[in-house]
């Protein structure tokens, strides 16, 4: 097997295993009813590592899997989920990857991703829906952002230990 | 060609997003299609399966929590039906004495009892309004339950009332149902008495009795209580139907005189013609 297929492979088989973690365990730590997304986390890590293409490639059918588990709509989380892995990528660099995913720069993907990710889906999903909006976008845009760079920055943590042992 | 593989080379990452894009959100429009309902179908299956069989991980951290939190929820949702037990109480005592006020067609004059005389069938009390306050012999005496008695006797200051549980009390009345009519009386007890009503008068446990029109003393649909049972009576053509009050006479405080104008020409008239029990009313 070429090595850029096994690459891919490898990344879908990690991708699968975030959208299993995520149903599996997101009620579990799920705060006043907002919660980190850690598809978006593999996004992320794929998007500075390798860039915004297999970032997208791989985005897609992870967030329709997930869209087709817990959405009601869906092809909302495959959207959400291309874009931001899109906005991920520009914080690639195809020469210093390995260093900028064990640096702060990381965060600052993370957090433009994140930010992506929840509000293009809070507001493709509430667009139809009569609700607060400022209340949900605070909530579940702001929200759940942080939250899920915080998260995320926990796998950081650990790569930017481990030196070059840990690939993504 | 060339110079095409090299535009889509170029913006191959704007093209993918693109594309990806557009499926998002045909697939978001045909969210309901039957196409999408057996992808959904197929991965509610093989993930539902793996949830379930994972739920351990669930039960770990969530009974615990939820039993606390309930916990903490049943205290405090205790406190708050005492608090708001005690509002009601006191939300019902002000509406009915606010609702009593606006229903009342005739001006009200609010009166405390000061006095009473609860002995055997004579069951009077004090007020501490009078004729300077344009009290009058006869006028009735009310609460927001219902009726109470009326006015026997007056001074500048003081009036005394006879209580519904009076032998002396009568007063004309009528089943707010059936409209059927009967003169309402005190024998002993507790209870009020409905007299006159035949036996064969549309009359059933559980009716209101109201006072009628017919009163020259007190105003027309004044509560007085609800029908308690029907005897046969004792040979007799009428029933003997015992009327429990509304007022509860046992802790009476407050009494609004009713300033009914009396119309003495009628009464008069009445007590030429009239039996001396009814036209006493």
């Amino acid at each position: 097997m070429k090595p850029e297929y096994r690459l891919h492979a490898k990344l879908a088989g990690m991708m699968l295993i975030l959208v299993v973690l995520h149903i599996l365990t997101a009620n579990l730590v799920t705060i006043a009813s907002v919660q980190p997304s850690f598809l978006l986390i593999g996004i992320g890590f794929i998007a500075v590592r390798h860039g915004q293409l297999p970032a997208m490639l791989h985005a897609f059918p992870a967030g329709l899997l997930l869209d087709l588990y817990l959405g009601d709509v869906v092809g909302i989380s495959a959207l959400s989920l291309v874009i931001a892995g899109f906005v991920a990528g520009y914080f690639h660099h195809e020469e210093r990857a390995a260093s900028i995913i064990r640096s702060p720069r990381m965060v600052w993907a993370l957090l433009a991703a994140a930010f992506a990710f929840h509000a293009i889906f809070v507001f493709t999903y509430v667009q139809t829906l009569e609700i607060d909006i400022l209340g949900t976008v605070l909530k579940h845009v702001f929200g759940a952002t942080l939250y899920t760079t915080v998260v995320g920055t926990i796998p950081l943590l650990l790569i930017a230990r481990t030196g070059g042992g840990l690939k993504v | 060609m060339r110079l095409l593989l090299a535009v889509l080379n170029t913006f191959r990452e704007y093209i993918v997003l693109t594309l990806l894009a557009t499926v998002s959100i045909v697939l978001i429009l045909n969210s309901d299609s039957a196409p999408v309902r057996v992808l959904r179908s197929f991965s509610v299956f093989t993930f539902a399966s793996l949830q379930s069989t994972s739920s351990w991980i669930a039960d770990l951290a969530s009974p615990r929590v939820d039993e606390e939190k309930l916990r903490e929820v049943n205290v405090e949702l205790l406190e708050e039906v005492l608090r708001l037990r005690a509002l009601r109480q006191e939300n019902i005592e002000l509406r009915r004495k606010i609702g009593f006020r606006e229903r009342s067609s005739y001006p009200v004059i609010s009166a405390e009892i000061v006095g009473k005389s609860l002995t055997l069938g004579q069951n009077m009390v004090t007020l501490n309004v009078g004729e300077n306050d344009s009290v009058r012999v006869n006028m009735p005496i009310i609460n927001e339950e219902g009726l109470v008695g009326k006015i026997v006797a007056t001074t500048g200051s003081y009036s005394i009332g006879m209580l519904a549980l009076h032998r002396d009390f009568r007063v004309p009345s009528k089943v707010k149902r059936s409209r059927i009519d009967g003169i309402i009386a005190y024998t002993h007890g507790d209870d009020l008495q409905l007299r006159n009503v035949w036996k064969t008068a549309d009359v059933l446990p559980g009716d209101t009795i109201v006072t009628t029109e017919y009163s020259s003393v007190f105003p027309a649909e004044v509560l007085i209580g609800t029908v308690q049972s029907i005897g046969a009576g004792e040979g007799g053509l009428f029933s003997q139907i015992v009327v429990r009050p509304f007022v509860s006479f046992s802790s009476l405080e407050r009494v609004f005189v009713v300033r009914y104008p009396m119309n003495r020409e009628r009464r008069q008239l009445e007590e030429r013609h009239f039996p001396k029990e009814e036209a006493a009313q």
